[in-house]
Formats: structure tokens, C-alpha cells, sequence
């Protein structure tokens, strides 16, 4: 049998991988298993337009279905990963199969973490594939009202998502501001606005709610011994990493994040095996451990090892960016969040179409992290700022007047040329 | 062949993009370098207008989710698009910018 290239995990960042090797002209088999049933979809999309019913899964598969015929690139779905032997260079099946490879790569994703000591029922959902969302449309088709626990990316957009659907939505949230640990102050706050403006309850600052799953409904009580009643608890209390494989065949495993340690070409700790995506932990700024959990990550790393598998290894980084839609806007971040820039608005946070870009800065004018409301060609214009660390007057930036791509073409020209 | 004037050269700088709506077909109209390009106005990758997005190089990327399209062949350049955009034939009559629908 052939050696191919193995990739675990068909989704975003397997899928990727697939696609970069054959445009990369990488002519060997290629073998995508995944232990969905699905096609490699797009996870983003699950909790917004697929949870609403406004599209189908078709709509959103990371690449069409005739792809993989039309590029060799054998699909095995429904089918479990249970080893790697790394030393043979042989992958395990849960069929009895086994696969011989040249490269494996681990795009495992993640595990929904789950909340101890809940009985299993249908009122209680998490969300992490497909059928999860199928299972919770179907859910609140038939429900008035359910608590949401976790003011994260997710548990937002699920919020705003019943919310559209005509569901009474109530958030509990232990931290004392929503999305904390990736927005500053305003942004949290001006989110919560508009959250209460669709009539979402926000519980901010509750920790560890008693939580009763009775048979005809979800029963909550807080500290303040109020009481919520719901017909539905959907939990969106984060992801760990899913190492599992890549722990049994012995890749080194970040002591810091629980990912599977990969270097700049997204090698592991075992030769012939590359691991992308949100199972990884990478090395950050100052030696740090980093898991990054979005889509950009999981298409950058796969492009990433897909070209040090064909043999041409890159040496890629990109500034990170991040989407979220929710209460009924697009927001986008650039940057990483930090607690050392002062912010400065262009534009109208309390707009009733909101379309506005808010800029941290370090008092040198270096922007390290910018968030677009419904602005991403903005957005996207200011990102040489960032890569270039090119310092700017931010005030300025701030002038609805002026156009920001000219702005930025001044200040990149400015940047280029020699100072007599 | 219908050509229809859709704007004036001079309402796009370089690396701008507007839309504009013909009939029923709503197009994006954008300069890149010296030429002019019409497009679709919707990315094929979500719902998301073209004319909002970051022109560069001869390409646009979409707002959204920053899907690369090839503004001359409507190519869908990068993830995640996949299907390409409609391209439209356009020229400069005088000052004017027809559009060939």
C-alpha cells in the first residue's frame, strides 16, 4: 500500500491542508479522516447562519464537495483514529484499517469542556459540530426561553442567535464583563448595550449558579437566591484542546495549555508528525505558550505544514484576527488584547447601524490591537500599521473626514523613505 | 452587447471601490493602478458587499472574512471563497465608465 500523507481531523484545518499540498503540486496520496459525518464544514458558521436556519451546511463547506475526487484526495468520514504508531509510521483505525504514512497531521480541533454533575437530558445542550446545532434548532423551535452559561465568543453569538429566533434569553457569566479576556472595557460594555437593547438578560459576576435539570424544565439559583426558569441550558464554557492521539503516540504536550507542541513549521516532537489548528500550542512573543482558537489559526498553521510536508518550508507569521457576529454586527479584531494602549473612536458606537473602529495604542502611536464594528475593509486597510509597527498621529485616524486608506498610504510612504 | 454608463472615472480614486445598481444587477465598480473593473457586488463566500472591501493589486478582499478575489477574472484567490465572482467587460468612453451587462 502506498504511503500517503495522513491528515486526522477533517475539519478547517485538515481540509486546509489537503487543499495547500495539491496546490503546492504535492502529487502523493492524500488521505483526510474525520470522525464526522460531514465534509470538512466551516465551524464558525454554526453558531450563527446554521443554528438560524438561514443557511445549510452546504452553503458553508471549506470546499465544495467535488474537490476531493477532482484533486485525489481520499475522504474516510464516520471514521475514529484509535492510534498512531509513530516509530512505523502507521495510523490506526477504529475499523481495523491501517494507514501507512509518509506525513501525518494531527487537526484534531477540540473538546467542548463540559460542566460536572449534570444529568444528561435533552434540555441541557453544548455546541461544537454539526449536529450538535441541528440538535439545538430543533430545540428551540420548540422553546420559549433558555439560559445561556458563558459570555465568551460563543455563548454571545448563541445568545444572539435565540435571541433573533424569538427565544427569551438569560447569560450567566463568572467574569464581571462580557468577552474580558479579549476586549477592552468599552467594547464589553458597549456589547452589553446592545445585548440589553434585544432584551438579553446579562447575569455578569455569577459564580458557579446551582444548576437543576428537571424533566419539564431548567431550573436555576443564584447567590441572591433568585430563581430563573428556563426551558433550555445551553453551556459555552470553552474547549480543551483534543490531544489524545497525538499524547498516546508520545508528541510533547504543553504543560501551560494542554496543546500539542509544535515548532515553526508545525513539526511535533515526533518526526513525521505535524499537528494545526486548535489541538496546538505554539511558541508566542518571549518564549510563551500560545493556543490560539480561531479560524485564521487553524488555515495558517495547515498552510504552514502543508508546505513543510511538500518540502518547501516557509517561515509565515501573521498578526492575529478574529470575527465575531453578533447582536446583529460584525466585529472584528486585529491585534492582541492589551492592557498597556489607550483607545481612541472613529466613528459612532450608538448609531442605530453602528459602523465604527476603535484603536488601542502605546503611547508611542504604535497601534497593537483595533476592533471593527461592521468595518472590515477598514479594518483590514490599518493591518501594515500592525505588521510594520508603523507609528501614526491616532487622532487622526480618527477623522470620519479623511480616508483611512490614504491615511495609512501616506504613513507607509512616510515610513519608506529615508530620513535625511 | 449592452453598454450601459455606470459612473464617472472620477468618482474612484485608486484603490476604491463603490457599487452601483444596473437594472436589477447590483455591481461593484473598482480602480486599481489605471484600470477599472465591475464585478458582482455579492461575495460568493457569504453575504457581504464587494465595494466595502480592501483593493489592492488588482484584486478586492471581501470585508467579511477577507476572501481574495481577482478583480480581472473574478477568481477566488484564497480561503474562503471557493466559487469565483462574476466579471463584467468595462471601458472608459471620455470620462465616463460603461459597463457591459
Amino acid at each position: 500500500m502506498e504511503e500517503a500523507v495522513v491528515i486526522i481531523g477533517a475539519g478547517q484545518g485538515g481540509a486546509t491542508v489537503a487543499a495547500t499540498l495539491r496546490q503546492l503540486g504535492f502529487g502523493q496520496p492524500i488521505v483526510l479522516v474525520g470522525a464526522e459525518a460531514e465534509l470538512p464544514y466551516e465551524r464558525p458558521s454554526l453558531s450563527k447562519d446554521i443554528l438560524s436556519g438561514v443557511r445549510s451546511l452546504e452553503d458553508v463547506l471549506v470546499q465544495p464537495a467535488h474537490f476531493y475526487d477532482e484533486h485525489s484526495v481520499e475522504v474516510l468520514l464516520g471514521t475514529t483514529v484509535v492510534g498512531i504508531d509513530a516509530k512505523n509510521r502507521v495510523v490506526l483505525l477504529d475499523n481495523g484499517d491501517k494507514l501507512r504514512y509518509s506525513a501525518c497531521v494531527l487537526a484534531t480541533g477540540g473538546r467542548v469542556r463540559q460542566l460536572q454533575g449534570l444529568a444528561p437530558s435533552p434540555r441541557v445542550h453544548y455546541m461544537r459540530t454539526t449536529a450538535d446545532t441541528q440538535r439545538l434548532r430543533a430545540a428551540f423551535a420548540e422553546s420559549k426561553s433558555v439560559v445561556v452559561l458563558g459570555a465568551g465568543f460563543l455563548g454571545m453569538e448563541l445568545a444572539s442567535t435565540a435571541s433573533s429566533l424569538g427565544l427569551e434569553v438569560t447569560v450567566l457569566e463568572a467574569a464581571p464583563r462580557v468577552l474580558q479576556r479579549s476586549l477592552p472595557p468599552l467594547m464589553s460594555q458597549w456589547l452589553e448595550r446592545r445585548a440589553a437593547a434585544s432584551n438579553i438578560r446579562l447575569l455578569m459576576n455569577t459564580h458557579k449558579p446551582q444548576i437543576d435539570v428537571l424533566d419539564d424544565r431548567i431550573q436555576i439559583t443564584l447567590a441572591s437566591r433568585e430563581q430563573i426558569i428556563a426551558d433550555l441550558l445551553v453551556v459555552a464554557v470553552g474547549q480543551e484542546p483534543e490531544t489524545t492521539i497525538g499524547k498516546a503516540a508520545g508528541a510533547a504536550i504543553s504543560a501551560t495549555n494542554g496543546g500539542i507542541l509544535v515548532n515553526a513549521q508545525c513539526a511535533t516532537s515526533i518526526e513525521g508528525l505535524y499537528a494545526v489548528g486548535d489541538c496546538t500550542s505554539q511558541v508566542g512573543a518571549n518564549g510563551a505558550h500560545v493556543r490560539l482558537e480561531s479560524w485564521q489559526n487553524a488555515v495558517e498553521q495547515a498552510k504552514v505544514a502543508a508546505a513543510a510536508i511538500a518540502g518547501s518550508p516557509q517561515f509565515a507569521c501573521w498578526t492575529p484576527w478574529f470575527w465575531t457576529d453578533q447582536l446583529g454586527c460584525n466585529v472584528q479584531l486585529l491585534g492582541n488584547p492589551s492592557e498597556e494602549v489607550t483607545w481612541f473612536v472613529r466613528g459612532d458606537p450608538d448609531a442605530d447601524s453602528p459602523r465604527f473602529v476603535i484603536f488601542g495604542a502605546d503611547s508611542y502611536g504604535n497601534l497593537k490591537q483595533v476592533i471593527a464594528v461592521n468595518s472590515g475593509g477598514e479594518l483590514r486597510t490599518l493591518r501594515p500599521l500592525l505588521e510594520q509597527s508603523i507609528a501614526c498621529d491616532v487622532r487622526a485616524l480618527c477623522d470620519t473626514n479623511t480616508s483611512l486608506r490614504q491615511l495609512v498610504k501616506n504613513l507607509q510612504s512616510e515610513a519608506s523613505t529615508p530620513t535625511p | 452587447m449592452a453598454w450601459m454608463k455606470v459612473a464617472s472615472c472620477d468618482e474612484l480614486a485608486d484603490d476604491e471601490a463603490k457599487s452601483v445598481d444596473v437594472g436589477e444587477l447590483k455591481l461593484a465598480l473598482f480602480r486599481s493602478g489605471s484600470n477599472f473593473y465591475a464585478t458582482d457586488a455579492v461575495c460568493t463566500h457569504q453575504y457581504a458587499l464587494l465595494s466595502e472591501g480592501y483593493v489592492e493589486d488588482g484584486c478586492v478582499e471581501c470585508p467579511l472574512h477577507q476572501a481574495r478575489f481577482n478583480l480581472r477574472t473574478g477568481e477566488a484567490m484564497c480561503a474562503p471563497a471557493t466559487k469565483p465572482i462574476r466579471v463584467y467587460p468595462i471601458k472608459v468612453d471620455g470620462g465616463d465608465l460603461l459597463v457591459d451587462v
